[in-house]
């Protein structure tokens, strides 16, 4: 098991949270560096680790800092942008394995911190700009990157219709931000963006493994002394509790399938027992191969090749997502909303809640196998700002009541319908 | 009961083999501090199986694919849907194909013993009908279609049918939808009769559980059985490839590439071990590490995707190279040249030590997860190493026999590109 979680201050704007945990061989530590969404920002940020990935003081380019990380037992770097809440997050991380199996007897924790510690405060930079070459093709791969998420049409909708749920709310835009932003940046603007974000940045430090993290907290205190920073708060997501009337929007592809997403709101900003419930009434409705959606709308009915439902907390925003073919698309739509009204209308087997419960805590369970999995549940939730464990979180799910799956199931309206569909307008009559 | 201790003396830990009375090998790793339990039940039956006997009966043919086949209706009983079953324990289950083997697994961190009493009782109770054959028959083909337009997919088999004329490996693990119509109750019986005997079957679990739980499910459920003797079909592959070059034109965004070298196959046990070189190898000649990485890289020739596995089994040996690139003849021509230089100047020690501390660190990782360790188990037994070999072979490689894998198997007359590109581009 691993122990609680340790948090300590280690300058101002910059907390190390510690999960020591002996099971593991490798220990992983992250720099995550986080910002308000800011639609301006979004696509320079998003190229940073990229760019910091290339190389930094004492590894000078990316050939001399890949032998680093082979020299270091084939430690492996992260480097990547994602969002929680209202925030971006730049995180540069490094997996280095356990010093205990290093067999030159090497200080791996030490200097897998440091090289980490390089990484985030010494990039390449030469008279104010990133490397030239460097900086065009890692640019070219963002808008390669932003311009390929029309490929996977099911993913493509559900960041759609979030972004439209989003009402202009920065917490809705997507992580990479957009082509025409990308293009606009240069080596240069882009290292005015790294000076920023180290300025402004709240830094999380996570570390999970079976190693001393003093030794990591010792690299990272002396990196963070003396710098005159300006952090800012967490900004959480904007929670709309009803929706007024329902936003139908519908964009036209190349496609053979069409994809439809409900995107729902969940009630008034709610605690954390309710969340939980809401966690388990999706679940019940469509999260799971026994849910309401799969059984019904998919297996029975074979109105859709898939259909599941998800659960966003932090913007209290449900969302059902199916692929259907253009004849079903209204029939599938009925089946979706009919399938809610048997929840709210208490009308499912006690049986297949308890077993939806069993495979929700059976995930929650897991959490603790791996440093990666660990390391995600505690920084969103230190984001959120309000710790609890995946044990916690366990508990909870086991208090929740067959009322309060209703109650939440009531709380539920339906804010916008998006609908992905082929080009020629071929309606079935 | 034969129990045997395996131990690691690098990693100051082990793992208990039992043969248990019914014939079936159990490979149980306990692992202290996890929540998850992770069990896989497999046998040495893969898509490349193709032909059998039994003792010394005569060789049967049987149509690609019935492997697949076999552990699509084994999933379902008489009973129905195992996922259903499974849904009662909150486990999440699943099963897979491959060249060379078939698994069915589950991973659980509650209600173990249920859980692993349903895959016992799945897997030794196999329930075919001519009906439920037909309507597999129309699911499969089904997956076959969508495998048929996907690009990642195509691109790896259009390689592999590249660089091999006779080896079953070349076709698709799920078969065509011609071959799987000739698949009838019977035949599935007969496979399962032969590659389905316990004596030829690994148990394998890592993770949250008790070696007396797994004994006491085994002596309750599994039946003993007589040890049969099968046979498959001795490939006769020749050491040319077929073609050097092969494209597909398919909905992609960039040209997806594959670049394979042939190697120079031995017995099942010496491919799986020399997998671990392999890797070290490609990683020396096209790793992030490298020279003509950052060239290629640096000319916008290849992105992040680019990647290196080497791929083996009974019979085969491939180092593959694959990517996403504007000129994937132009990646080919560069490899292939730098591949030469490579065997012309030699590794030197400096670059072999570094690579080699790199898988060594690698590897070690696949010992602390539960789903990797039951995997590294299962391939133990079936390719007849121990668990813990490929780390004890990274920690005592040499340069030498690095300088050998890369004169071996990495011969330039025996490799071949695989592309699939855009319409609009084609």
């Amino acid at each position: 098991m691993a122990a609680d979680l340790m948090r300590t201050a280690l300058a101002q704007g910059v907390s190390l949270s510690v999960l020591s945990d002996s099971k593991f061989k490798h220990n992983r530590l992250s720099v995550n560096l986080i910002v308000p969404m800011d639609a301006e920002t979004i696509s320079a940020n998003a190229l940073l680790p990229c760019l910091m990935r290339k190389g930094c003081e004492g590894c000078e380019d990316f050939t001399q800092l890949n032998r680093r990380l082979d020299a270091l037992y084939g430690a492996s770097l992260v480097s990547d942008v994602s969002k929680s809440g209202g925030n971006q997050i730049v995180t540069i991380g490094i997996k280095t394995l356990d010093d205990r199996f290093a067999l030159g007897g090497e200080e791996l924790v030490r200097e897998g911190a440091e090289l980490a510690a390089r990484i985030v405060f010494s990039p390449v930079i030469r008279d104010g700009a990133f490397p030239e070459r460097d900086f065009e093709l890692e640019r070219q791969f963002l808008i390669d990157t932003i311009e390929a998420q029309i490929n996977d049409k099911r993913t493509y909708a559900v960041m759609r219709c979030r972004e439209l749920m989003g009402r202009g709310d920065p917490a809705a835009l997507q992580k990479y931000g957009t082509a025409a932003q990308a293009r606009a940046l240069t080596a240069k603007s882009a290292a005015d963006a790294y000076r920023k974000l180290i300025d402004r940045a709240a830094v999380e430090i996570v570390f999970v493994g079976p190693g001393d993290p003093s030794q990591a907290s010792q690299v990272m205190k002396r990196a963070f002394a003396g710098l005159e920073r300006h952090p800012g708060p967490f900004i959480p997501a904007r929670i709309v509790g009803r929706a007024d009337e329902v936003h139908e929007v519908t964009e036209r592809f190349d496609v053979a399938q069409s994809k439809m997403v409900l995107g729902f709101r969940t009630g008034v900003p709610v605690g954390p027992r309710e969340q939980t419930a809401m966690r388990l009434m999706t679940a019940l409705y469509g999260g799971t191969p026994s849910s309401k959606l799969f059984l019904n709308v998919r297996e029975k009915l074979s109105l859709c090749y898939y259909c599941a439902a998800r659960y966003d907390r932090i913007s209290g925003i449900l969302m059902v997502d199916c692929g259907v073919e253009q004849k079903n698309i209204e029939a599938a739509k009925s089946e979706i909303l009919a399938q809610l009204e048997e929840i709210r209308r208490g009308n499912f087997e006690d049986e297949t809640l308890e077993n939806t419960r069993l495979q929700l805590k059976n995930s929650l369970r897991a959490v603790s196998d791996t440093p990666g999995s660990l390391e995600d549940w505690y920084l969103g939730r230190i984001i959120e700002g309000r710790v609890v464990s995946p044990e916690q979180e366990i508990r909870a799910l086991e208090a929740v009541t067959r009322d309060e799956i209703i109650e939440a199931a009531n709380q539920v309206t339906l804010d916008t319908v998006y609908l992905l569909t082929a080009k020629e307008d071929s309606d079935v009559n | 009961m034969l129990t045997e201790s395996v131990a690691s003396r690098r990693l100051g830990e082990g793992y208990t083999r039992i043969e248990h009375p019914s014939g079936l090998t159990l490979m149980l790793c306990p692992m202290k501090g996890y929540s998850t339990a992770y069990a896989l039940f497999a046998t040495r039956c893969g898509s490349i199986d193709d032909s059998f006997s039994i003792g010394d009966g005569e060789m049967v043919q049987v149509p690609n694919g019935i492997a697949h086949f076999l552990e699509h209706k084994l999933f379902e009983s008489e009973e129905g849907d195992a996922f259903e079953q499974y849904a009662k324990t909150g486990a999440s289950a699943n099963a897979y194909t491959s060249f060379d083997r078939t698994a069915y697994l589950f991973g659980c961190t509650d209600r173990f013993r249920e859980s692993l009493e349903i895959l016992l009782n799945l897997v030794t109770t196999p329930y075919f009908t001519e009906q439920t054959v037909k309507k597999e028959q129309g699911i499969i083909g089904q997956e076959i279609r969508m495998y048929d337009d996907d690009p990642d997919w195509r691109v790896y088999f259009n390689l592999l049918g590249a660089l091999y004329q006779e080896h079953p490996i070349r076709i698709d693990i799920a078969g065509t939808v011609e071959s799987i119509a000739g698949i009838s109750a019977d035949l599935l019986y007969r496979c399962y009769n032969a590659f389905y005997n316990l004596n030829n079957m690994v148990l394998s679990i890592a993770g949250n559980f008790e070696i007396k739980d797994v004994v006491e499910a085994c002596d309750k459920i599994l039946k003993p059985a007589a040890p049969v003797r099968v046979s498959t079909r001795e490939v006769q592959e020749p050491d040319e490839i077929r073609t050097r070059r092969v494209e597909q034109t398919l909905e992609v965004a960039a040209p997806l590439f594959q670049i394979g070298f042939k190697g120079r196959a031995k017995s099942y046990r010496e491919n799986i071990l020399a997998q671990v070189t392999g890797e070290l190898v490609c990683d020396l000649i096209a790793g992030e590490s490298t020279a003509l990485y950052r060239e290629l890289y640096d000319e916008g020739l290849i992105n992040a995707v680019f990647d290196t596995e080497v791929m083996a089994g009974p019979n085969y040996l491939v180092n593959i190279f694959s990517g996403e690139s504007r000129d994937p003849d132009a990646v080919f021509a560069r490899l292939t040249d730098g591949v030469r230089a490579l065997q012309e100047r030699g590794i030197s020690e400096e670059d072999f030590e570094r690579a080699r501390r790199a898988a060594y660190g690698r590897y070690v990782g696949i010992y602390g997860n539960v789903e990797s360790m039951a995997g590294m188990m299962v391939l133990a037994k079936l390719a007849d190493f121990g668990a813990y070999e490929p780390l004890d072979l990274l920690g005592e490689l040499t340069l030498n026999d690095a300088q050998a894998f890369l004169r071996e198997n990495f011969d330039t007359e025996r490799c071949a590109l695989s592309v699939v590109r855009g319409p609009q581009e084609a």
